[in-house]
């Protein structure tokens, strides 16, 4: 009775409610409850297979059995909705019996492979009979087996990915990963063929289960029947120590679950730690099997310094010795504006912050910046790009919003857990999602509507849906009309190339919505006219009060891009960090701030003359390669501190070696706000040192200690998290003034730059696994462009821009658009930045076929 | 004075049976063995020197499952397991450390592939703790041998198991 | 003059304490004033490791702490355990545990014997004591394979089944076995020696017996009726005709005495249990917590499932405490296990004869000569390994 004036209490107003009773406690839930919830509501643990808690109900495995008063026979609770007045049983010996023949009967012919599979330990199925089975069997017949397509295998092994094992023997046809793959990430290369005994789960004929999330296959696979290559066959589950990570690739923050051994010093996998205010237990493949970047032994093992233009090993004392010579060279010399500082996002907050106070107060230079992959970056301190980067947003709050727009974004490959999140609301709570973007995305499959922009409209698409939303009088428009151009919302179509229906479709929908989220992504944040397209999407926020109802958002893209933000590892942080970090260390710089655009510039010219860059890789990334290196070529001294050898590395006069994050404990603030903690799991490889050690070290040669202890540096990183809020947006519109789009007779073809699904930044093609399932660059492209430029799948195309040329093989994608190419940028064998030019909007490119 | 008496008659009575006992034994076959030349034989079910055994054909019968290692209860085990050409479990490195083990015998009770054995061996004294580190080959029965696996030690000790010979 | 007691160190390496006690004597003259028994050079830890292992993998550990008796120790454990486990094991293996804790029994108290007796002089005995007891380890190794650290019972039953030669060995020891007693008795019983070194020598009154809280032959030796197998039987003790040996006056000859006659009642027990062996399994069959039998593991996917959870995970055992006592030859042995409901032991804690017996050392040495604290360390019968545990 208790119980349910408790659970009573929990339901909202208004919601109907139905009361059930079970094992004799009575319970009240909301209506359309299963009797599965309801018994785990009341801390009542019934036994499954198939039942997942972020997919829809299916009942094929029928181990969560209950008997209920006045029905015949046993029914299963996952797919049953509690009735008012149902009696429930969950351990009767009807219940009982019925869960030893179902166990029975799923072991008739599951093979014996206990010894070899790896699943033993932590398999579901082991647990399950040992807990509600009998250790007999009369089962004394042959046991089926799947041969086909498995010769040369003597446990009837199928690779069916590059990093997925299936044994079909071992498959007790729960659904799971083909209801996963369909419900959750929509992918369709897992299915379920024939029927009865020879049912089998496999690949859909011709395809390889490659998709971005497949891991979580194998994740939630309850027997051996699906493993992963990276786990399969090397250690046993009892034997591993775990420990509580996040993933440093995703601005999600995503959290997970490392599997390490001790003794080994050796990560063996990465599972999910579910957090539903994050990532509801998905990881995408990156996440994990990205660890393996720690473990790689082609990390930097000694720092190495520059003798007669060769690098070679040293001790970290002779590395500091000439970093200290150097630096104090250059300051002398040439004065302390003369050094800059670019370090990598992805870092955590504790290096991020002594690395500031290491550059602004010790080395006393103004010049820092996180952004290494964005082009001219805006110099203004407070703009609305800052402000609308920085929005509060929460990935949870994806869930119950009416309408999701997602703005120029390829969400997959950018926020794959964001992506899930909008899949979720619009299969459980039929969301609207309208997917915008120049070219098309694989994301936009859960779309109500998606529409396709011309390449460089951007500003006049979100111009184009204010102006409807005013004509359609769904906003007071105020002075906004005067100070955008175009003047109608027909013609902002026109222009964009989308039809003027659609965006009013769209601007209704935003206006009416309960609750937006609208999420902008990487092709604003690094369009060169980030400025204007945040105006107008600042003004679209205020026009429809989006805020109010909802959420805005340039989503970040590393893991602790926010909160670099937040500590002002900008060349011109916002007032109030600026203040705080000012009281907090006694001393600002004068000098003029440069962002990492101006410090490359700087460098050209050779009055920017001494670098650090921590864990980044300028050249790999910066959008115009060249310019890059012969910046960075320039440089008097040039100190990079990274995991491997990189190109930036390479120029550098001194390397250190950094830790990974798996070696140290470290706080990251992912794209919400929230702090989270990746502890340490393993020793710092080889030599290499964590980068708030880094920091300190030099800190320590060149003066004094930033910190006494890393408490202190702790207790000055919350009090700046603590003291910056989110910055109001200015009560004004903006102007935005579209600029002319530049086209290029020469080179007709647009061509975008990002991540792979399975890769994020410069690292991530050191993880085995991640190379396995894609380890060069590629150049997608439409069918029907491939066949105007007479190419084939895996011809190897040459890529032109007015500054550079690759080589690289075709890839033809079914949903990118007929003018536009894409080619990702993760990969060091091919880097694609060299095709770019900083000043450019738009990148153009001619691609000719190579003939041998 | 009775006491006295009594202690008397043991020293000149009793004391002499007890010497007696002694002195038969000069007759008797010693029961101690000329020990390193002549040798105690051993029950069936002596617990020795670990070996690992091989099916017919050569091939390892041990697939590294790790249940010896998680049964041992000195942690003597430690194995690391590998993947060969057909996809087939093997052990990478299997190594038992003699100074650990307590030759329990719970090892070859949990190996559900009758790979590991507790052999005959007792006397392998070395002059190095690394010594006592058996790696995987040495474990390994060598191969090709004269009797089958099957014949000399899986026939023996499935007896002591009590499992049937029909299967 | 003024009356000074000098302290005199013995041990902890010393031959006459069975191991590594050390005793600080407080003598006047030859005579002690005080006997302080000083403990732990031995300390293993044998119960704190307990608890980190699996309920299975303790077994080894009881081994090792009276090594002198081990069937008895794995017998007390598997015993605590079924009963935490509320496991009821078959009577085949019943009988085979009593046949073979008697045999546990003689083993120890030959050992006692011939080191007791070497003690105090009559070094043939311990030749003959150890030729004997060669008979019975022999016997543990065609049962379990380990000649001393059997692990040969197990929760539930035993690790396999009795060797088909069991019988003929046991027999074969109980045919010559009480000759060589025999003999025993007419080197030591009537030799004044030993009844000199021994009589009215390391005396406890029956009231001080029970008040130490002495148990087993220490405490029959007073004349104190009291054994757990008549009292608390426990694996099917009842169903044999045994009796017990008592003392009279309590001193280290009626102690030898007493021994030698437990010895003749073991053998009673053992020709009743080999016997009157009942056939039927050697293992209880409860799924979850006994090994399935090896031949299902081979072939029975259900089977392979609990085997690979039993040796990986073991059994989950119920929330509770449980204490249960035999009668190890040294005394009570109990064995206090308290769960609280995960697949280890959360306390294991043993009560060992041998720790409680040689609290009483002060009382035996009290006014003797030095000589005879020899004799009354003998007498308790320890094992230190025991004692530290």
């Amino acid at each position: 009775m208790a119980d349910a004036v408790e659970n009573k209490k929990n339901i909202a107003e208004g919601v109907p409610t139905v009361t059930l009773t079970i094992d004799g406690r009575e319970t009240t839930v909301p209506k359309g409850t299963t009797v599965l919830m309801a018994a785990r509501g009341l801390g009542i643990h019934i036994p499954t297979f198939c039942w997942h808690p972020k997919l829809k109900p299916m009942g094929s495995c029928r181990m969560c059995y209950v008997e209920i008063e006045k029905m015949p026979k046993l029914q299963v609770s996952c797919a049953l909705e509690a009735m008012d007045g149902m009696v429930v049983l969950t351990d009767s010996d009807l219940v009982k019996r019925g869960r030893r023949a179902i166990i029975e009967f799923i072991l008739m012919n599951h093979p014996l492979d206990c010894p070899t599979c790896d699943k033993g330990g932590e398999c579901d199925l082991q647990d399950q009979t040992f807990a509600h089975g009998v250790d007999d069997s009369r089962f004394d017949f042959q046991k089926y087996r799947f041969t086909e397509g498995t010769e040369g295998s003597t446990f009837d092994d199928l690779r069916i990915g590059p990093e997925i094992v299936l044994n079909r023997n071992r498959c007790i046809l729960c659904y799971k990963c083909v209801r996963a793959n369909k419900e959750a990430f929509g992918e369709y290369d897992l299915g379920a063929y024939e029927r009865g005994n020879i049912m089998e789960i496999h690949r859909a004929p011709g395809r390889q289960v490659d998709n971005p999330f497949s891991g979580n296959l194998v994740e939630i696979c309850p027997v051996g029947a699906l493993t992963n290559t990276d786990w399969r066959y090397k250690i046993r589950v009892w034997l591993t120590q775990t420990t509580s990570s996040i993933c440093p690739f995703s601005s999600s923050g995503v959290n997970t679950l490392l599997y390490k051994d001790d003794h080994q010093q050796k990560i063996f996998r990465t599972t999910s730690r579910p957090n539903d205010d994050i990532d509801d237990g998905w990881l995408a493949d990156v996440t994990r099997y990205g660890y393996q970047i720690a473990t790689s032994p082609d990390r930097l093992q000694t720092p190495l310094i520059k003798k007669d233009g060769q690098q070679v090993p040293a001790t970290w004392k002779e590395a500091l010795e000439i970093i200290n010579k150097r630096l104090n060279e250059i300051k002398d010399k040439k004065g302390r504006v003369c050094i800059g500082g670019i370090v990598s996002p992805s870092l955590d907050n504790a290096t991020l912050h002594s690395f500031s106070k290491l550059i602004r107060v010790t080395l006393g230079s103004n010049n820092i910046d996180y952004r290494t992959q964005y082009r001219m970056l805006p110099k203004e301190p407070e703009n609305v790009y800052d402000a609308m980067s920085a929005r509060s947003f929460k990935i949870s709050d994806i869930d119950d919003s009416d309408v999701i727009v997602a703005f120029g974004s390829d969400l997959v490959k950018e926020h794959p857990n964001e992506y899930l999140r909008i899949r979720k609301a619009c299969n459980f709570h039929s969301a609207s999602v309208y997917s915008v973007n120049p070219y098309r995305v694989k994301s936009a499959d859960v779309a109500r509507r998606e529409m396709i922009y011309k390449v460089g409209t951007e500003e006049v698409f979100l111009n184009g849906l204010c102006l409807a939303a005013i004509e359609a009088g769904m906003a007071e428009g105020g002075d906004l009309k005067e100070k955008i151009s175009p003047s109608t919302a027909a013609e902002a179509a026109a222009i964009c190339g989308v039809d003027a229906e659609h965006l009013k479709e769209l601007a209704a929908a935003m206006a009416n919505g309960r609750k937006v989220t609208f999420i902008a992504g990487e092709l604003v944040s690094r369009s060169r006219e980030r400025l204007c397209i945040s105006s107008a999407l600042a003004n679209l926020t205020r026009l429809l009060g989006l805020e109010n109802k909802g959420q805005v958002s340039i989503l970040p893209h590393y893991a602790n891009s926010f909160g670099a933000g937040k500590l002002g590892l900008l060349p011109q942080p916002p007032e109030g960090i600026r203040n705080a970090l000012t009281e907090l260390w006694g001393a600002w710089p004068e000098a003029e701030p440069l962002t990492t655009d101006g410090m490359l510039i700087n460098m050209k010219k050779e009055e920017v003359n001494g670098c650090i860059a921590l864990g980044c890789n300028p050249v790999m990334l910066y959008p115009d390669r060249e310019f890059a290196r012969e910046s960075l070529e320039k440089l008097d001294f040039l100190l990079v501190a990274d995991l491997y050898e990189t190109e930036t590395t390479g120029l550098a006069d001194v390397v250190l070696p950094l830790a990974s994050w798996a070696e140290y404990d470290g706080r990251y603030i992912n794209l919400e706000g929230r702090v989270q903690r990746a502890n340490r799991a393993l020793k710092p490889r080889f030599e290499s040192k964590p980068g708030y050690e880094i920091v300190e070290a030099i800190a320590e040669q060149i003066g004094d200690k930033l910190y006494e202890s890393s408490d202190q540096c702790e207790q000055e990183i919350s009090r700046l998290v603590e003291s910056s809020n989110v910055q109001p947006l200015p009560d004004k519109y903006f102007d935005v003034r579209p600029a002319e789009e530049e086209s290029d007779e020469e080179y007709p073809i647009a061509l975008f730059v990002g991540d792979d699904p399975h890769h994020s930044g410069h690292l991530t093609e050191k993880a085995n696994s991640l190379f396995n399932f894609c380890g060069e660059a590629y150049i997608e492209m439409s069918s029907e462009l491939a066949k105007k430029l007479d190419l084939k799948e895996g011809d190897s195309a040459r890529v032109e821009s007015k500054v550079g040329k690759i080589i690289v093989p075709v890839r033809i994608s079914t949903t990118i658009n007929n003018d536009v190419v894409f080619i990702p940028r993760n990969f060091s064998s091919t880097t694609v930045t060299a095709l770019l030019m900083r000043k450019k909007r738009t990148d153009r490119v001619k691609i000719s076929k190579v003939v041998n | 004075m009775k006491e006295i008496l009594k202690a008397l008659v043991d020293v000149i009575w009793k004391m002499p049976q007890g010497l007696l006992v002694t002195f038969k034994h000069m007759f008797k076959k010693p029961i101690t063995l000329d020990y390193p030349k002549k040798k105690e034989p051993m029950a069936p079910r002596f617990k020795g020197l670990h070996y690992l055994e091989r099916y017919e054909d050569g091939s390892e019968r041990c697939v590294c499952c790790g249940l010896c290692a998680a049964a041992c209860p000195a942690d003597a085990v430690y194995m690391e397991p590998d993947e060969n050409e057909n996809g087939e479990r093997l052990a990478k490195v299997y190594e038992i450390n003699m100074l650990r083990c307590i030759f329990c015998g719970f090892c070859e009770e949990a190996c559900p592939e009758e790979a590991i054995f507790l052999g005959r061996e007792y006397e392998f004294a070395t002059d190095s703790r690394e010594g006592f580190i058996y790696s995987k080959d040495q474990l390994l029965v060598p191969h090709p041998r004269k009797e089958s696996a099957f014949k000399r030690t899986i026939r023996r000790i499935r007896k002591i198991y009590g499992v049937e010979e029909s299967r | 003059m003024e009356q000074k007691t000098l302290t005199l160190n013995m041990g902890p390496q010393h031959p006459a304490t069975h191991g590594v006690l050390r005793v600080i004597l407080e003598v006047d003259g030859e005579k002690i004033v005080k006997a302080t028994p000083v403990v732990g050079y031995l300390h293993t830890g044998i119960e704190k490791t307990m608890e980190s292992k699996l309920y299975y993998k303790a077994i080894p550990c009881t081994d090792r702490m009276d090594y002198l008796a081990p069937m008895s120790n794995n017998l007390g454990y598997c015993l605590a355990v079924e009963k935490l486990m509320d496991i009821e094991v078959p009577e085949k293996v019943k009988w085979a545990r009593v046949c073979l804790a008697e045999l546990s029994r003689i083993k120890s108290h030959l050992v006692w014997l011939g080191t007791h007796a070497m003690d105090l002089g009559a070094v043939s005995m311990s030749l003959y004591a150890f030729r004997e007891r060669e008979m019975i380890v022999d016997i543990y190794e065609a049962c379990g394979g380990q000649r001393m650290m059997t692990t040969y019972i197990r929760i539930g039953g035993l690790a396999y089944d009795l060797p088909p030669d069991f019988e003929k060995l046991v027999r074969k020891f109980l045919k010559e076995m009480p000759a060589r007693l025999d003999d025993y008795e007419t080197l030591l019983t009537n030799n004044q020696i030993f009844i000199r070194r021994t009589k009215d020598v390391a005396v406890i009154s029956a009231e001080d017996a029970i008040n130490w809280s002495l148990s087993g032959p220490m405490l029959r030796g007073s004349g104190v009726k009291q054994d757990l197998r008549k009292d608390n039987p426990y694996s099917g003790y009842e169903n044999f005709d045994f009796d017990i040996a008592l003392g009279e006056t309590g001193d280290a000859y009626d102690r030898y005495k007493l021994r030698l006659e437990e010895m003749r009642q073991s053998l009673r027990i053992i020709q009743q249990a080999i016997d009157g062996m009942p056939s039927g399994p050697y293992r209880a069959h409860v799924p979850g917590v006994v090994l399935p039998p090896k031949e299902d593991i081979l072939h029975k996917m259900e089977s392979l499932i609990f085997h690979f959870k039993l040796i990986t995970d073991g059994f989950k055992s119920p929330k509770g405490a449980v204490y249960q006592g035999i009668e190890a030859p040294k005394g009570e042995l109990g064995f206090y296990i308290s769960s609280d409901g995960t697949n280890r032991p959360n306390r294991v804690r043993v009560r060992p004869p041998s720790f409680v017996n040689l609290a009483c050392l002060p009382v035996l040495c009290e006014g003797s000569l030095i000589s005879d604290a020899v004799c009354a360390i003998g007498t308790i019968d320890i094992v230190l390994g025991e004692v530290d545990r």
